[in-house]
C-alpha cells in the first residue's frame, strides 16, 4: 500500500487513505460499512462507484480479512442522485408500483456467514480474544 | 461446551444501550462483556436519523428522555465525543385546528412534567423560528435544547468509553442460547463458547425474542423496517429537527437533508430493502413541509429494523420468572436517543440497585401474557 497517506480515496467526500487507515486501527473498523459510516466514504454523489472497491481493498490489506469475507456496503436506490421534483411526480407511480421490496439475504445473515473467517483473521487485531486466561482479569 | 471466560455481567448486543450499560458498569469496577452477533453500532443505533429529541416524549419515556439529553451533552463537552451532536432545536408541525388543540395539551402535559416546551400558533413567530418551514402550519411545539447527532459516530464514542474503563467487546459473536441452573442465569452459550455470568442485560432489540422464547419468555414484540432517504448537499437553512405528518427532515452538517419516517404499512419482519414507493412519499411530504426541497436531489437511502411493542414505549425490567437478567428492548425507533439513560438504568437494575431514574411505566407485565401483536396490528396503506 506504500506510504501515500495523503492519497485521496473518495474523491466527492474528500476522504484520504489516513483517515480509513485511522478508522481501522482507532476505531476498530474491520468492513468497508463501518469506514463508510465513520468517514463519508462512500456517501457522495457517485455513490461509491470511485471509491468502493480501494476501501474494500484497504481494509483486507490492513486488516488480513479476505475481500471476500467483508461485510460490504450495498446498493440502493436512487441509483444516481434524483431531483425530487421527479421522484414525487404521479406520472412515475406506474412505474413505482411495479417495484415491490424485494427480499435478498439481509446483512446480519450475512454477519453469521461470515463470521467465522471474520473472526479469525480479525481476532489479534480487533476482536479481544476470549480465552481462559481472561477469568482471572 | 468449554467455559471460555466469565465476567460480572453480560451485556448481549452491542448497540447504544448495550454499550452505554457496559460503560456505566465498567466504570462502577464490574467486569462486563459485550456480545455482538455483526459490527458494533451495526443496527439500528447505527443507522437511525440522529433525532435526540425531549418534545412529544410519552410520559413513562420523557424522564429517560431528559436524562439521556444530559448525558449526550456531558460526553461531548467534557468527554471529548465528536459526533456532530448539535442542539438548535426539535419542533413538530400541526396543519390543524384539530391537531393544534391536541398539541397544545401536549404542550401542556410535558411542561407538567418539568420540560420547557412551546406552543407556538402565531404565523410570524413560527416564520422566524424556522423560516423554511411552509406556510400551512398553524402551530409548532418547539423544544430549544433537543437535537441530533451522527448516531454511528455517536455510539461507537459510547463503546469506546466503555473500552476505556476497560469492558471487553466481542464483536461476530452471537449469542445463541441463555444458561439456567434452576431458575437464576449461570451463563450465556454463544457461537464462540460459553461465558458464565450471574447477570446477563439483553439490549439485542428484536433478536432479543427467539433468546427469550426459548426460555419460555413470550416478548410481546415484533420487528418493523424503517426507511431513510438523503438528498445530495445544500447550503445550510435548517436549524432544527422538523417533524411533519408522516415524516420528518433535519439538515446534517455536510448539507445532506436527512428526510425519514416509518407507520404501519411496514410489514413486521427483517426485511431491510428500500422501496421506490416510499422514497416518493418522502420527496412528496418533504417538499409539503420545505418547499425549497423542490429543486434538490435525493442521493442515498437505506433502512434498519425497529423494535416494536404494542403500545410503542420500550420495555426496561427485570425478568420475574429468572433470576440474574434484565432485558431493555422493544425501543420503538426511541432507542438512540434514551441509549445513555436506559443503559444506566439497565446497569443499575442488573447490579441490585434501585433504578436512579422512574421506569415503572415501561414493565414487560404492562402487557398481558396472552397478547397477540400480530392480531393487533393493522396494514394500513402507505399514504403517498
Amino acid at each position: 500500500m506504500g506510504d501515500c497517506n495523503d492519497c485521496i480515496v473518495c474523491r466527492c467526500e474528500d476522504v484520504k487513505l489516513s483517515q480509513i487507515r485511522q478508522a481501522i486501527h482507532d476505531n476498530g473498523a474491520v468492513s468497508p460499512q463501518e469506514i463508510k459510516m465513520l468517514t463519508r466514504a462512500g456517501m457522495g454523489m457517485c455513490g461509491g462507484r470511485v471509491c468502493g472497491q480501494i476501501v474494500g481493498r484497504v481494509v483486507a490489506a490492513e486488516t488480513g480479512i479476505a475481500l471476500e469475507d467483508l461485510v460490504w456496503t450495498r446498493s440502493r436506490p436512487p441509483v444516481r442522485p434524483t431531483l425530487m421534483e421527479e421522484v414525487a411526480d404521479p406520472s412515475v407511480d406506474a412505474i413505482f408500483a411495479q417495484s415491490k421490496a424485494q427480499s435478498s439475504t439481509p446483512p446480519w445473515m450475512l454477519h453469521k456467514e461470515t463470521s467465522a473467517n471474520t473472526l479469525a483473521a480479525t481476532s489479534e487485531l480487533h476482536v479481544d480474544a476470549l480465552s481462559p486466561a481472561q477469568e482471572e482479569g | 461446551m468449554e467455559t471460555l471466560a466469565a465476567f460480572d455481567v453480560v451485556v448481549i448486543g452491542a448497540g447504544v444501550t448495550g454499550c452505554s450499560a457496559a460503560y456505566h458498569l465498567a466504570r462502577e469496577g464490574h467486569t462486563v462483556a459485550v456480545v455482538e452477533q455483526g459490527i458494533i453500532a451495526g443496527e439500528a443505533s447505527g443507522r437511525n436519523a440522529g433525532g435526540i429529541r425531549q418534545n412529544g416524549r410519552t410520559k413513562a419515556e420523557l424522564p429517560l428522555a431528559m436524562n439521556a439529553v444530559n448525558q449526550w451533552m456531558r460526553f461531548r463537552d467534557e468527554l471529548g465525543g465528536e459526533f456532530e451532536y448539535t442542539q438548535k432545536g426539535n419542533l413538530i408541525a400541526g396543519y390543524s385546528t384539530e391537531q393544534q388543540q391536541s398539541m397544545a395539551k401536549d404542550a401542556q402535559r410535558l411542561r407538567d412534567q418539568g420540560l420547557s416546551v412551546q406552543h407556538i400558533t402565531d404565523k410570524q413567530a413560527i416564520k422566524e423560528l424556522v423560516p423554511a418551514l411552509t406556510d400551512q402550519a398553524v402551530c409548532v411545539n418547539y423544544v430549544a435544547n433537543d437535537g441530533k447527532a451522527q448516531p454511528f459516530k455517536a455510539t461507537r464514542f459510547v463503546a469506546k468509553l466503555a473500552k476505556q474503563h476497560g469492558a471487553k467487546f466481542y464483536p461476530f459473536t452471537q449469542a445463541t442460547r441463555l444458561v439456567c441452573t434452576g431458575d437464576a442465569i449461570s451463563g450465556i452459550e454463544t457461537a464462540r463458547g460459553l461465558i458464565a455470568t450471574k447477570s446477563v442485560i439483553a439490549a439485542s432489540g428484536p433478536w432479543t425474542i427467539s433468546l427469550l422464547k426459548d426460555i419460555g419468555i413470550n416478548l410481546p414484540m415484533r420487528v418493523r423496517r424503517t426507511q431513510i432517504c438523503v438528498t445530495a448537499p445544500v447550503p445550510y437553512f435548517l436549524d432544527q429537527w422538523v417533524s411533519s405528518g408522516t415524516v420528518y427532515l433535519h439538515q446534517t452538517v455536510t448539507g445532506g437533508v436527512i428526510i425519514g419516517g416509518s407507520g404501519p404499512w411496514e410489514a413486521l419482519n427483517f426485511n431491510k430493502e428500500c422501496t421506490l414507493s416510499s422514497l416518493q412519499r418522502f420527496s412528496r411530504r418533504a417538499q409539503q413541509a420545505l418547499p425549497n426541497l423542490k429543486n434538490v436531489r435525493l442521493l442515498r437511502s437505506w433502512a434498519g429494523s425497529v423494535d416494536m411493542t404494542p403500545d410503542s414505549q420500550l420495555i426496561l425490567d427485570r425478568i420475574r420468572e429468572v433470576e440474574g437478567l434484565v432485558i431493555c428492548v422493544g425501543t420503538c425507533g426511541h432507542g438512540f436517543a434514551l441509549g445513555p439513560a436506559v443503559g444506566q438504568v439497565c446497569a443499575e437494575i442488573a447490579t441490585g440497585k434501585k433504578p436512579s431514574l422512574p421506569i415503572e411505566g415501561l414493565s414487560l407485565y404492562r402487557f398481558a401474557p396472552d397478547l397477540d401483536f400480530d392480531a393487533t396490528y393493522k396494514i394500513t396503506p402507505e399514504p403517498l
